[in-house]
């Protein structure tokens, strides 16, 4: 009913604002188009990330690349892997998929199950706190990375790993999310605009609606700004350990982890994933503090 | 008398980026001598205070102007020449602070420590100026807080969270004292503290300069505070200075019209009350030995907010219900609106029992009973324009056409004084005192039965204050409501009133009518009316 | 004191019995015959049913989880075919892959992430909250702003990248350091420290990354507070307000997330170990996830558990005991 002339600016215009804003979304905005885009920049390059080029191997050093730097050429952008000549570039952006892919899916889980279980307790009676709040506890208490190790040993090849990925992640990390989302839902709910609603009649879903969840929104964001780039080292980390994706699906940690036994003879094999991956960490960090600085001008700290 | 003053300001004025806090201000204090500095927010006066110990210095404020300070006859103190506070260097002003001049603050229950023990802080601050030994020190620390009334031997060693807010200030007062400086600037150092207590530390203030001699600057918005502790006041409104002279002067002889609306806007105890309104026989409210408990939390004890209060409000009737902090008032005033379940008890509004609502019914006797909270900008949602809030009330109950919604809310407004341009402003683009119309709209919209104001000017200028009262005084008449008026102030209470309930520790201890206050026989009631400070009469 | 400490342990056991029971559970009765899982590839269907017998997999759900359990206090006695075997008290369970009582396993994997935390916890606390007092010093400064880049770079660096780097840095390039093998503390201390010193540093460096923002974070809040403004006004200098009362402010948060932090490290840090080749918690996790070894898999994990309980009872202990204001009771 009322234009939103007054109103503070958008998120997005307010970030965009901001220099270190603009450059991060930039940033950000290329990786996802990279990833979006694979099949096509693969094509431009001419190739794909399965096939193998023996031919370009040396079989002197145990496979490694015959060029130099690691077989960058211009038919292959990045060079090839060792031992099987895969192409690097285009296992590189096939890669990007899988890790945006399973951080996109566990935050979403990670997300929705921490609304969930932070607003029940939040806005619930004191029982449902009190119940909700020691369960979310005693998730925290696990440790998270062996009991995906377990899991990710245990359940059988067949089901499909990048959703087993998001399912473990999801289902373990959502405790964090849950804390802050029943903590600034108990502060919302104290505050007096809130005790006003109830006083003129509204229901308890129209003041969660109308009142917290907008509140609920800045935080929210910023944290799970934050938490994707941990979900995109979660999974390197698991490839890396050799129980994410499977091969011959490309993943970055996958190939950190055979790059670490050729980081003498072929470094550029090592470099490129460790760079890619830090590189890409470090846009969504960067973005997550932008939209934290932009969210909350005066927090302490700036 | 001529003696060398202790400070000499001239033309200080001070601006934060583009606002000018203070315009050139002027002043001399001589010793022995307590100055008044009274303006509402915006005028500036804080902003003068902390500059008085160059506490704007790495602010990024900036001050211009001199406040020099005169060395002491006797030679000793920190400096031999006459200083100018804005220009000294960061060592002499450290030296100064703390031994030439001292300051309490208006925030007792965060300005001290919470990390180290009470009797620690004040000896540490004796060893940081004279490196004294820690004997001494601890000596030293324990007179100043005999001085101020603290038993020593039993609160030396404990923590600012074991006091209470009166006793925090006075700890605070003790570690100004225990260097001996010349000059205490107190800035609202009773706002934050109940009425009884701020009786006890203005009379603590005034002991102090009789036996040694302390040289006060006393910053207050409150003129009836001021008037009766200092010698000499000045008033300031937006930076500027509007008038000045021996205390008793400016308050019974006001010159500037500022002066006057100032002096106007104070309720007065003696004040005429209002008309009452015919009220008819029947009981509108009736609550019976109500009580609320808040269950024992985390280790702390269960408290007993209300214990045991019986009450009835006739139809059309004002009561005002008067309490310290902790007195309970609040919660009974939330309870009779149902936004706290009471623990035992009942209330019966126009003679059905709250407790049995439920649901649908609940929510259509809604209508009836509202609440005016205290402080606005937490009452009104600040993702929302005051507009919207005020129409939310009707659209939860049905109303959804566009233009009667607009025309009821633009009515409303109309009504408490607001301009329907402001429909679309959000509530950090108002001040207070619009805040608080557009809140009390927003409770009116549903033309309720009964309204329950819960401090609702505390949070407010004094002017503003009087001005607000004068409107909730209209709209009861004009819309025929019953009201029950919290506050801590009894003044204030007094003149929306037909009658009075005094609430100590969850307990009504005396009720009565608003005119015969004068009359009140329980004790605690007669501690609180001699505790409100008197102005003068010409 | 008392009464809070017995409350917390007793909190502290419920919550071990029922991660217990997950994890019990979920290993045990997921998809997959836990007796294959747990003899391995090489075992023939003799050996398969005598291990089923010591597991006691013929008995009811229930009962195996209880013999588990009492297990842990009262020892267990394995009969692998060739005798019975004393698994004395607190007994995990039995590895029949590596012919040991799981809680051997555990104790000789333990001291090597103690070891470990021991020399990164120093060094990240150090270097974190060094640097983080020193951006605090001059908030928004050219010093600060790198400062604080330059923490949010490392914390938010992946572990294992960082070892790889500091492995090809020092081990391969500069050759200034051999390649890290485990040597205990009791064998040999400088050698003990010098292979150490990557692993440390691997873990300190993302570690004192966010450690450095956080206590800046904390000492910019603490300034904010009314009482450091009557510091100043008695005459406190700067740098003695900063050095003490700011950080004190923040000393209850910094010093809880890292007790926390540090259950977390020696609870297995599980790619530094890979990387390093150190034979600690995370390696045999590793280890017995790759080889499907149930027995240690399900014993590593609660162990884990257990220090990671005790690492947050520890931080609220802490907590309270730094900040006056909060009573424990």
């Amino acid at each position: 009913m009322s234009r939103n002339n007054d109103a503070q600016p958008t998120l997005r215009a307010r970030l965009w604002a901001r220099p270190g804003g603009r450059v991060a979304l930039i940033l950000v905005g290329l990786i996802i188009l990279i990833a979006l885009l694979a099949p096509v920049l693969t094509a431009l390059e001419g190739q794909d990330p399965n096939t193998y080029h023996d031919n370009l191997l040396n079989s002197a050093t145990g496979g490694g690349p015959n060029a130099p730097f690691g077989g960058i050429s211009a038919a292959h952008w990045l060079g090839i892997e060792p031992t099987t000549g895969r192409d690097v570039f285009a296992r590189l952006v096939y890669g990007a998929r899988i890790s945006l892919l399973v951080a996109a899916g566990a935050t979403l889980g990670q997300l929705l199950l921490g609304l969930l279980v932070g607003l029940a307790a939040g806005l619930g009676n004191r029982w449902a706190d009190t119940l909700l709040s020691r369960f979310t506890d005693l998730v925290l208490s696990f440790p998270y990375l062996f009991f995906s190790i377990a899991l990710l040993a245990i359940v059988p090849q067949s089901f499909p790993r990048p959703v087993l990925l998001c399912v473990i992640l999801a289902g373990l990390y959502w405790a964090p999310t849950a804390r802050i989302v029943r903590a600034e839902t108990l502060v919302l709910r104290e505050r007096e605009f809130v005790a006003a609603a109830r006083l003129y009649g509204a229901s308890v879903w129209r003041v969660a609606r109308k009142e917290i969840l907008p509140g609920l929104a800045a935080p929210v964001v910023t944290f799970t700004a934050l938490m994707v780039p941990s979900n995109m080292v979660a999974e390197a980390g698991l490839s890396f350990l050799g129980l994410g994706v499977q091969p011959p699906t490309p993943s970055w940690g996958q190939m950190l982890s055979t790059a670490t036994t050729w980081f003498q003879t072929d470094p550029e094999y090592v470099l490129v994933p460790a760079l890619t991956l830090l590189l890409c960490v470090l846009a969504f960090v960067a973005l997550g503090e932008e939209i934290r600085r932009a969210v909350d001008p005066k927090g302490a700290g700036r | 008398m001529t003696s060398t003053p202790i400070l000499t300001v001239e033309d200080l004025r001070i601006s934060f980026g583009a606002v000018n806090a203070l315009n050139g201000l002027s002043l001399e204090l001589e010793p022995g001598r307590a100055l008044g500095l009274v303006g509402e927010s915006g005028s500036g006066k804080s902003a003068a205070a902390l500059s008085l110990l160059g506490l704007h210095r790495g602010t990024g404020a900036q001050v211009g102007g001199r406040i020099l300070l005169h060395p002491r006859p006797t030679g000793a103190g920190e400096i031999a020449e006459p200083v100018d506070i804005n220009t000294a260097d960061d060592e002499t002003l450290r030296r100064i602070r703390g031994r030439e001049l001292a300051m309490i603050f208006q925030e007792p229950l965060t300005s001290l420590d919470p990390y180290h023990r009470v009797g620690d802080q004040i000896a540490g601050v004796h060893r940081l100026h004279f490196r004294s030994g820690p004997d001494e020190a601890r000596a030293r620390a324990a007179q100043a807080l005999e001085q101020v009334g603290i038993d020593a031997r039993s609160k030396y060693r404990a923590y600012p969270h074991e006091f209470s807010g009166g006793m925090r200030q006075r700890a605070l007062i003790a570690m100004a004292l225990v260097l001996e400086p010349r000059v205490l600037v107190a800035d609202e150092p009773t706002t934050a503290l109940d009425v009884t207590v701020q009786a006890q530390i203005l009379q603590l203030l005034g002991r102090l300069r009789e036996e040694i001699g302390l040289s006060l600057i006393l910053i207050s918005h409150d003129l009836a505070v001021v008037g009766g502790n200092v010698d000499d006041v000045l008033v300031l409104k937006s930076g500027d200075e509007v008038e000045r002279g021996p205390v008793r002067e400016v308050l019974t002889r006001p010159q500037h019209a500022y002066t006057k609306d100032l002096l106007n806007a104070i309720p007065r105890l003696d004040a005429e009350l209002p008309t009452r309104i015919a009220a008819s026989a029947e009981p509108l409210l009736k609550v019976t030995d109500l009580s609320v408990v808040f269950p024992s939390h985390r280790g702390s004890a269960a408290t007993t907010a209300v214990d045991g209060v019986s009450l009835e409000l006739l139809n059309g009737e004002s009561l005002g219900v008067v309490g310290e902090s902790g007195s309970g008032k609040s919660t009974l005033g939330r309870s009779i609106v149902r936004l706290q379940k009471p623990t035992s008890g009942r209330i019966e509004f126009a003679g059905r029992d709250l407790g049995s609502w439920r649901g649908k019914a609940l929510r259509d006797h809604r209508r009836d009973l509202q609440l005016i909270f205290q402080d606005p900008a937490s009452s009104l949602n600040p993702r929302r324009s005051i507009g919207d809030s005020i129409a939310e009330p009707l659209i939860v109950h049905g109303e959804k056409d566009r233009d009667r919604l607009r025309a009821a809310v633009d009515g409303m407004l109309e009504r408490v004084g607001l301009d329907d341009s402001l429909y679309h402003r959000y509530p950090h683009q108002l001040s207070g005192g619009q805040r608080q119309r557009a809140a009390i709209a927003r409770a009116l919209i549903l033309r309720p039965r009964l309204v329950v104001c819960d401090e609702p000017v505390s949070a407010l200028d004094v002017t503003t204050q009087a001005q607000v009262v004068k409107l909730l005084r209209e709209l009861r008449e004009e819309f025929e409501l019953t009201l029950v008026f919290i506050a801590h102030d009894l003044a204030v209470v007094r003149q929306v009133s037909d009658r009075i309930a005094v609430m100590n520790r969850g307990r009504i201890v005396e009720l009565l009518p608003a005119a015969g206050l004068h009359e009140a026989q329980d004790p605690y009631t007669r501690a609180l009316l001699s505790a409100v400070p008197e102005l003068p009469v010409a | 004191m008392t009464a809070f400490l017995v409350r917390r342990l007793l909190a502290a056991a419920a919550v071990l019995l029922i991660v217990a029971a997950v994890v019990y559970g979920l290993f045990y009765l997921m998809p997959g015959d836990p007796a294959s899982l747990a003899c391995g590839k090489r075992c023939d269907a003799a050996e398969l049913a005598q291990v089923r017998q010591t597991m006691g997999l013929n008995r009811p759900v229930y009962e195996q989880f209880w013999t588990f359990i009492s297990s842990i206090f009262a020892g267990h006695a394995y009969d692998n075919g060739v005798g019975t075997v004393w698994c004395s008290a607190p007994c995990l369970g039995y590895s029949f892959q590596s012919d040991e009582p799981v809680t051997q396993l555990l104790t000789q994997a333990l001291p090597v992430d103690v070891s470990l935390v021991a020399g990164a916890a120093v060094l990240w606390l150090s270097l974190g909250i060094g640097f983080g007092l020193f951006a605090a010093m001059r908030p928004n400064g050219l010093r600060d702003k790198a400062t604080t880049f330059v923490g949010l770079a490392f914390g938010s660096v992946p572990i294992f990248i960082l070892a790889l780097l500091l492995l090809l840095l020092f081990c391969v390039w500069w050759q200034v350091l051999p390649f890290p093998t485990f040597v205990p503390f009791t064998q040999n201390v400088g050698q003990w420290a010098e292979n150490l010193l990557l692993p440390w540093f691997a873990i300190a460096l993302t570690f004192a990354g966010n450690y450095l923002r956080l206590t800046r974070a904390g000492v910019l809040e603490a300034l904010g507070q009314d009482h450091i403004r009557t510091l100043r006004a008695y005459g406190y200098t700067e740098r003695r307000i900063v050095a003490r009362h700011a950080v004190r402010g923040a000393l209850p948060t910094v010093a809880t997330i890292a007790a926390m932090d540090i259950g977390g490290v020696l609870a297995g840090a599980v790619f530094t170990e890979s990387m390093f080749g150190l034979p600690g918690l995370g390696k045999l996790m590793v280890d017995s996830a790759s080889t499907i070894d149930l027995p240690v898999i399900t014993g590593v994990t609660l162990l884990a558990s257990f220090l990671i309980i005790v690492a947050n009872t520890v931080a609220d202990l802490l907590y309270a005991v730094l900040d006056p204001r909060v009573r424990i009771s």
